[in-house]
């Protein structure tokens, strides 16, 4: 049954706590170095407890193999770290409902992991709100914040990860496919040739293999990243009435919009 | 050290390249997907993801090329012991055993039910060795999960960043021996020398000693939007005040 054409993976990069640790000791990182990725993992944890992707893995396994890269990379350990909980704005469960920042939620990553570490956070952040953010953003590389920078590594590393494992899930493929030559090059601009080496590798590789098996990935979690709570557990009432009232609102704006729309097709036929 | 699969993609491409059938794959789906239910939110105590462990285990078995029925009861294997079932209760039940029957069929709770029963602790283990080669091929199939479950800890230097490693050096200092033996009369060699190997780098393995972890079980973290049940609450105070008895 196995594809002599299916796409290997290049080298292991880590999917648990522990291989990431034992690479950060391979690599040389100090133990203040590791103490702070240590602490961003167990934050992580927390935000991140239940969370799995639409290929079935957990999301925290998704982060430590983006933390993993950028250690392979021997980038600084804040930006190691920021990778952790790279996407922590989005889909990190602080116990409010919304998937956006706020200045709570960014006063509480700053309380837990320092300035330091979230300023790349937020960086990534606002990337991944930016549309042009292949086309446009790193056009001029030297005219851009260092903060960006490192935070455009971790949006390039991040996806890379996801190609590496999920890569024959179209929805994790897709961004690496289409803009895997940008990628590249800021890659290469940033001074990482090892990862725009990697990533210009995967891009020529034959696909991932048979739809037979991804298709069968892709249904562990009916190709959807969701939260699964402990059996154990149930919706806190703040989160129940925070979300009843969310829905109120956004019933009451749909139909104020819609009775709007009613009377403006009324106002068009009338002067028609 | 071999790498094993610690996420469900690098186990079903690992099943895929070893030839096991569609059939085969899909049932795998089906136990991951329970088990995604009954170890999500659980933690070992170095702090790796639940999942992560039994899908390492699992991996362990695939790669020695188990039946399809001993890989998916390796997905469960601490289903009773740990799982999450709704309850407050740990351990066995009618219920949970008509449950994982429902869902996995009978052979694969058998042998999940077979390894809960199968106590294996420092006194245990000598009892169990003396015995083991009159096992039937139920029993030799559970004791080859409980190996590649040590097998499995072991690997990735996980006893090292646990609460106490000298105890747990300690621990497999004294059942080594045994352990490697019974995966070589087994017919495992392969199991008795990463064995071998895993329990080497124990004592010579490089980590940060400053990252060991300072809870001593495996812990339930809900999600921040989710607190745990009431009758979960009463029965953890219900237990409490046996254990204070």
């Amino acid at each position: 049954m196995a594809d002599p054409q299916c796409q290997p993976i290049r080298r292991a990069y880590p999917q648990t706590n522990l291989q990431l640790f034992n690479q950060l000791q391979q690599e040389g990182y100090s133990t203040a170095d590791a103490i702070l990725i240590r602490n961003v993992y167990e934050l992580a944890t927390q935000l991140y407890a239940g969370y799995f992707i639409a290929s079935g893995r957990e999301q925290i396994a998704h982060l430590v193999g983006t933390a993993g890269i950028l250690s392979s990379l021997h980038v600084s350990a804040e930006v190691v770290a920021a990778g952790l909980i790279h996407n922590v704005y989005t889909n990190g469960d602080f116990g409010v409902p919304g998937q956006s920042i706020s200045t709570a939620k960014r006063r509480q990553i700053i309380q837990a992991v320092g300035q330091d570490v979230e300023k790349y956070i937020h960086g990534f952040y606002a990337l991944t709100s930016n549309r042009n953010v292949w086309s446009s953003v790193f056009e001029d590389i030297d005219k851009i914040d260092p903060v960006i920078r490192l935070a455009g590594l971790i949006l390039i590393s991040e996806q890379f990860e996801h190609r590496l494992n999920d890569g024959g899930l179209k929805r994790y493929a897709k961004n690496v496919d289409e803009n895997g030559p940008v990628m590249v090059e800021i890659a290469l601009k940033l001074g990482f040739p090892l990862l725009a080496d990697q990533i210009r590798t995967i891009l020529t590789s034959p696909p991932p293999c048979d739809s037979v098996l991804w298709g069968l990935i892709a249904a562990i979690n009916g190709d959807r990243s969701r939260w699964i709570p402990p059996a154990s557990s149930r919706r806190r009432v703040t989160v129940i009435v925070w979300m009843a009232i969310n829905r109120g609102l956004r019933l009451a704006a749909r139909s104020k919009a819609a009775s709007r729309l009613i009377r403006l097709a009324r106002n068009v036929r009338s002067v028609g | 050290m071999k790498y094993y699969a610690q996420t469900i993609v690098q186990l079903m491409k690992q099943l895929y390249d070893n030839g096991y059938s569609k059939t085969d794959l899909e049932r795998m789906t089906v136990a991951y997907q329970l088990a995604m239910e009954l170890f999500t939110g659980l933690y070992r105590p170095s702090g790796k993801t639940f999942i992560s462990h039994v899908v390492g285990t699992a991996s362990i078995l695939c790669d020695h090329d188990a039946r399809r029925e001993v890989i998916a009861a390796g997905l469960l294997h601490a289903a009773y012991e740990h799982g999450d079932f709704g309850g407050s209760g740990k351990g066995i039940s009618p219920g949970k055993r008509a449950k994982l029957r429902e869902q996995l069929g009978a052979e694969v709770e058998n042998y999940i039910a077979s390894y809960t029963a199968l106590l294996w602790t420092k006194t245990t283990i000598p009892e169990i060795y003396e015995n083991f080669r009159l096992f039937g091929a139920i029993e030799r199939d559970v004791l080859l999960i409980r190996l590649a479950n040590e097998l499995e800890d072991l690997s990735d230097l996980g006893v090292l960043y646990c609460y106490s490693p000298s105890e747990k050096r300690r621990y497999y200092g004294r059942i080594a021996s045994p352990m490697i033996d019974m995966a070589d009369e087994l017919g495992f060699p392969t199991i008795a020398s990463e064995l071998r190997k895993a329990l080497a780098n124990t004592v010579t393995g490089k980590t940060f000693e400053e990252l060991r972890s300072k809870y001593k079980g495996v812990r339930l973290i809900v999600p921040c939007s989710y607190t745990q049940g009431l009758r979960h609450k009463m029965g953890q105070l219900y237990k409490r005040v046996l254990d204070h008895r």
